[in-house]
């Protein structure tokens, strides 16, 4: 997991707007060469600065990563002597989504059909 | 869009959806069961425009829809049909004939309101769009549905807020 830097550049207190900057170890190019993004900080339940980087952390960790991996895609990596191989392995658990439980339901789900 | 039930009601489906805000849905109205042949807005607000090919050309006019109105769109069959939403979403409450060419007289009432239904030669289908309503004594939450036969009649009882389709056919 690496570090991700976040500097604010700009305030605008009448639309509580914050202008951030944002960049990792990954990234290209210094944080100040990078455009800006904002965020109201009206959208957050935050009361104070470190809640509102918390509140951001994930978007930007996401805008981050996806930066970083367009700027550095993946080299494709030799697969020459793959032909052939042959490997057993323990399947994956996949994730199923829960049973819908009766007590769940509206009444509509359950019956539409009210007789009269 | 979220399609929160469709009810097969064996002469015609309801679907309730809701549509958020900003969001731009592309629907063709065609199609036994998929044809929708009225709408009804119990909240919010929606525009649309119709067209030929699903592909716009940004030359569209959009035409709004407001709530507590029930719309007759049979001049969208056979044709894409395209709903956008602005600052606030939409509930949106579609009847789609069985087959596609069947006659539905449809009318919504809003509570309160108490009113004795008779079905003569066609059956009435009371949908209740907002609930709870009682119809001859039983209770209707929202989205349940109830069939008056020919030749009979039920109480209609709705409470204030509540919101029932009496579909005709």
């Amino acid at each position: 997991m690496s570090n991700i830097k976040i500097k604010i550049v700009e305030i605008d207190q009448d639309s509580h707007t914050v202008l951030v900057k944002y960049s990792s170890d990954n990234s290209k190019k210094s944080i100040d060469d990078y455009p800006a993004v904002a965020f109201q900080t009206t959208n957050y339940n935050v009361k104070n600065l470190d809640e509102f980087i918390e509140a951001i952390r994930p978007q930007i960790s996401l805008y981050v990563e996806q930066r970083d991996l367009a700027e550095s895609p993946p080299q494709p990596i030799d697969i020459s002597g793959w032909n052939g191989h042959e490997v057993e392995v323990t399947a994956t658990e996949l994730s199923r989504p829960e049973p819908v439980l009766d007590n769940q339901l509206t009444p509509a789900q359950k019956s539409p059909e009210v007789i009269l | 869009m979220i399609i929160n039930q469709a009810t097969n009601t064996n002469s015609f489906i309801y679907c309730n959806v809701y549509q958020g805000a900003h969001e731009t849905t592309t629907y063709f109205n065609g199609g036994a069961g998929h044809y929708h042949r009225s709408i009804y807005l119990s909240e919010g607000s929606v525009e649309y425009t119709v067209t030929e090919s699903e592909t716009l050309d940004g030359n569209e006019i959009y035409l709004p829809l407001e709530s507590g109105t029930l719309y007759d769109i049979s001049h969208t069959k056979g044709k894409y049909v395209i709903t956008r939403t602005n600052n606030v979403g939409s509930v949106m409450s579609m009847f789609n004939p069985i087959p596609e060419d069947k006659e539905l007289d449809i009318k919504v009432l809003r509570g309160p309101l108490t009113r004795d239904v008779v079905a003569e030669d066609k059956r009435i289908t009371a949908v209740c769009l907002s609930g709870p309503i009682i119809i001859k004594d039983k209770t209707l939450h929202s989205l349940q549905y109830a069939v008056i036969f020919p030749n009979k009649s039920a109480h209609l009882n709705l409470s204030e807020h509540s919101l029932c389709a009496l579909v005709t056919g």
